[in-house]
């Protein structure tokens, strides 16, 4: 089940692209970057700007086309899901119409408004919609580029404790084989039922309630091979010496690079110059503090971020 | 004198909840490159004391523990993990779920790295290991692609690269095949002659009596035999008092009254000159096809087959490839070894073969040679690329599976319900049916005390039987047991072998029995007949004794004969048994 996970379980097959080069520390602080710019700003053209940013790395990952497409697929699977529900469910106002599905009902007494898509909700369900694109094309990135042990040596690095940033990363490095256990555990279920006099597994409907209860007992198995699993790894990870309150080395060192540094620098002073331009023009707005050579600012803040 | 590596003193644990401590008033040293093997009946505190001696316990336990452990002169209680791990560490059972990184060198590096080694040295450090357990691989290899061997090499060499003074190992053979096992522990002897101290508690008896020089026999949480550098006499009469079986090598050394020889050479040795006057009935079976190159595919290896019987299963021309590379996996929850499976060839062709009533068949052949995938064939979860499976087993679930890891199957929350699963699933089932089949098939699977148990909560034996009985449950013509000797003592397998043996000569369901499997013991006593898948095809429809016989065969199967069978091959003898070849030992003199 590597398809999710390619970089996780293997991550030395074929030649790796250039995102699995950079050093990890950066390719988080550049997922915070993402994730942060993606709750600062709030112009649609802005967040589409965060988006391209957060898409591009994503060709150093070497993907398959499969995996591409399946990627692709879910991404407007997001998009479509969001701005249809947003479009048809926004509450604010004021709000204009742009399309009716169900004109306006009325049968006696009962009278059900018309539902209709808002162009408003569609604006706010475009931008939700391109946060959580963004944010997740970059942790996707992240994981789908860094092994376990440069993440594990990455989040340590950036002061996260190190027995958090071990069981992030060993929860990370066992999705695969969660995943694989529970397709075994239905199958298993499958070969028990399967007798010439046995009903077909298939006609769930006949008795739903059984069948339910079946697919939840899927449940237990998986969860007992990951306590055993998980005590094991523990034991194997105790037996050679780790200790989260310990200094710790890590193979090969970490070290940045000029390009790094660079990439490095350019992320912060973005970063610092977007904070600083809202928090401003929040002042501003909030009748805290108005600075006349700052009008340009504001401006720039109000129509684009 | 040298201090001892390990001093063991009144030590006593109790798990937290329990009011019977798990072990109790142990006492024991260890001298420095000493190999101690430890016995003992399940649940009688072996990987509780072996936990201990890592200094696990206390410091991964909430229990209550008295007494002490030192290594090297220190109390484990005041030892950081760094120096418990730079003292002894530990090897469990599955390397799968030890392992945690995602190239070879950072699995060695893990460990390196939590001692605070500078990373030059790390690097010379993964370099030395990887060649001291003769892992000849790229150090970026990702460790899923190893076989089980090679993984339990792998977790050696992590081990090893920290320097430990005592490698304790808890059962590291029982996921690995023969040839792997016997490597492995080669390695050790070989680390051992170097000053490593061993400590190992392994239900594969004979591979381990050989190169233990004491042997401590636990139960019920005591040590209550403690053999150095015993004879087979006082070894024999340790492990009787716990009640266990013996290993086959020592049975037969015991039988012919030999005291001390241990390994096939030398009991072969001490034999070889009374059996002198039997040479003409030696040179007569050992006639038997020792063939050289190709004679594997003749035709005349077809073993018999009782043609009178009913016809289950006919498989003609049956040829199977994977269609994508998501699929390249066992259908047990193994990676099979496929990092370098051509996924355009087939995985094999041109399989032929029948399968009658009263069948036991072992399919034998090297890791990958596609044994589970054939498994999966006749169960119906995979359809072959051409060749067809014909006959009356051949109807959909007329086959029942049991996978390799019996975990997979068990998802009832108790064996009774386990049991009732597939029997309700039936248009035709009624409860008083569904009843008598589950009291039929736990008293004959010994599982009458265990009904309203979660299935989970038993021993690792019990689960394959109640995965066993589930299948069974559904009253398949033909039962497919895949790997079913991985990971099970000798005499689980033996009780479930004759459970299965039984009812088939009986004629209950299941009419025959096909099991994958490496252990050649197994075959000896409970296969009719030996289908060996190598090489992409079908190599060979065969007895058991012939396949026994055959070297070339087996080397092709990826088979070692175990010691014992070893010795009755070199002996030109033909029982399979230990109680067998001292009868026919006693008749040539």
């Amino acid at each position: 089940m590597s398809v999710g996970f390619p970089a996780i379980e293997r991550p030395a097959t074929g030649k790796p692209g250039w995102l699995h080069a950079l050093d990890p520390r950066l390719k988080i602080i550049w997922l915070v970057w993402v994730s942060s710019l993606c709750v600062l700003v709030d112009g649609t053209a802005a967040l589409l700007t965060v988006l391209i940013l957060a898409v591009l790395p994503t060709t150093g990952l070497r993907v398959s086309r499969r995996g591409a497409l399946a990627a692709a697929a879910l991404i407007l699977l997001t998009i479509w899901s969001t701005l249809l529900s947003q479009g048809m469910f926004y509450a604010r106002q004021p709000r204009t119409p742009v399309l009716t599905l169900v004109p306006a009902f009325e049968w006696g007494t009962l009278k059900l408004p018309p539902l209709e898509i808002y162009r408003e909700g569609l604006v706010y369900g475009l931008k939700q919609s391109l946060r959580l694109t963004a944010v997740m094309l970059a942790g996707l990135s992240v994981c789908l580029s860094t092994g376990p042990e440069r993440l594990l040596a990455a989040l340590t690095r950036l002061r996260v404790p190190v027995a958090v940033a071990y069981m992030t990363v060993a929860a990370l490095r066992f999705l695969p084989t969660i995943m694989r256990e529970v397709v075994q555990v239905r199958r298993a279920r499958r070969l028990r039922t399967l007798t010439p006099q046995c009903r077909s597994t298939r006609r769930w409907w006949r008795r739903p309630v059984r069948a339910l209860r079946d697919e939840f007992a899927i449940a237990l198995p998986v969860l007992v091979l990951l306590l055993r699993r998980a005590e094991t790894l523990a034991t194997s990870v105790a037996t050679r010496g780790f200790d989260p309150e310990a200094k710790r080395t890590f193979y090969p060192a970490l070290r940045w690079r000029p390009l790094e540094w660079t990439l490095l620098m350019l992320l912060a002073v973005s970063w610092v110059w977007v904070a600083a331009a809202k928090l401003l023009y929040g002042l501003y707005v909030a009748d805290i503090y108005y600075a006349p050579w700052a009008r340009p600012l504001y401006d720039l803040v109000r129509r684009w971020l | 004198m040298t201090s001892p590596a390990v001093c063991v003193q009144r030590l006593s644990f109790c798990y937290p909840g329990s009011s019977q401590p798990a072990i109790r008033d142990i006492d024991f040293q260890l001298q420095r490159g000493s190999w101690t093997w430890i016995a003992g009946p399940t649940g009688s505190g072996k990987s509780t004391l072996l936990k201990a001696l890592v200094g696990l316990i206390p410091h991964q336990s909430s229990g209550t523990m008295q007494g002490r452990v030192l290594l090297d002169g220190r109390d484990t209680r005041g030892l950081s993990p760094r120096e418990r791990a730079q003292r002894a560490v530990l090897v469990l059972q599955s390397p799968d779920d030890q392992l945690c990184a995602t190239s070879i060198e950072a699995e060695i590096a893990f460990g390196l790295e939590n001692l605070a080694i500078d990373p030059s040295e790390i690097d010379r450090r993964i370099d030395e290991s990887l060649a001291l357990v003769g892992l000849k691989v790229d150090r970026r290899t990702p460790p899923q692609r190893l076989s089980g061997g090679e993984k339990q090499r792998l977790l050696l060499a992590a081990l090893v690269a920290m320097r430990p003074q005592i490698l304790v190992c808890d059962e590291p053979l029982s996921q690995l095949d023969s040839w792997a096992a016997a490597d492995f522990l080669s390695l050790l002897d070989r680390l051992r002659r170097d000053g490593l101290t061993i400590v190992m508690a392994e239900h594969r008896l004979d591979d381990v009596w050989p190169l233990a020089d004491r042997l401590l026999v636990m139960h019920e949480g005591r040590i209550v035999a403690d053999c150095h550098d015993c004879d087979n006499r006082s070894s024999a009469a340790a492990l009787q008092k716990a009640g266990l079986q013996l290993p086959d090598m020592l049975e037969l050394a015991l039988a012919i009254d030999e005291a001390h020889a241990r390994t096939c050479d030398e009991l072969v040795n001490r034999i070889r000159p009374s059996r002198e006057t039997a040479s003409s009935q030696r040179k007569a079976v050992q006639s038997l096809p020792e063939s050289a190159n190709g004679s594997a595919t003749k035709p005349e290896r077809d073993g018999p087959t009782d043609k009178a019987a009913k016809l289950l299963l006919r498989v003609r021309g049956l040829a199977f490839r994977y269609e994508t590379a998501s699929v390249v996996r066992n259908h047990n929850g193994r990676n099979n070894t496929t990092g370098q499976t051509d996924l355009q060839a087939d995985v094999w062709s041109d399989v032929d073969f029948e399968i009658r009533a009263g069948d036991r068949v072992a399919l034998v052949g090297p890791n990958g040679a596609g044994k589970s995938t054939l498994l999966a064939l006749l169960a119906g979860l995979q359809r072959p690329r051409c060749g067809t499976i014909e006959g009356p087993a051949a109807e959909r679930g007329a086959c029942g599976l049991v996978v390799q890891n019996p975990d997979l199957m068990l998802f009832c929350p108790t064996v009774r319900d386990e049991l009732a699963f597939g029997p309700r699933h039936r248009a035709d089932a009624r409860r008083d049916e569904i009843d008598r089949l589950i009291e039929r098939l736990a008293a004959a699977l010994d599982l009458m005390p265990f009904l309203a148990q979660p299935p989970l909560a038993l021993s690792q034996g019990q689960r394959l039987r109640v995965a066993v009985a589930a299948t069974l449950s559904v009253q398949p013509q033909v039962l497919l047991l895949d790997e079913p000797t991985i990971g099970q003592d000798r005499s689980q397998i033996d009780r479930m072998m004759q459970t299965v043996e039984a009812m088939i000569r009986e004629e209950r369901p299941p009419c025959a029995v096909v099991f994958s499997t490496h252990d050649l013991r197994t075959v000896a006593r409970y296969a009719t007949r030996a289908l060996v898948l190598a090489n992409g095809r079908l190599l060979a429809n065969t007895t058991p004794e012939s396949l026994l016989d055959d070297g070339a065969l087996l080397a092709a199967a990826g088979l070692r004969r175990p010691p014992m069978l070893e010795l009755r091959h070199r002996l030109g003898l033909q029982a399979t048994t230990p109680q067998g070849l001292v009868q026919e030992l006693d008749v040539c003199r």
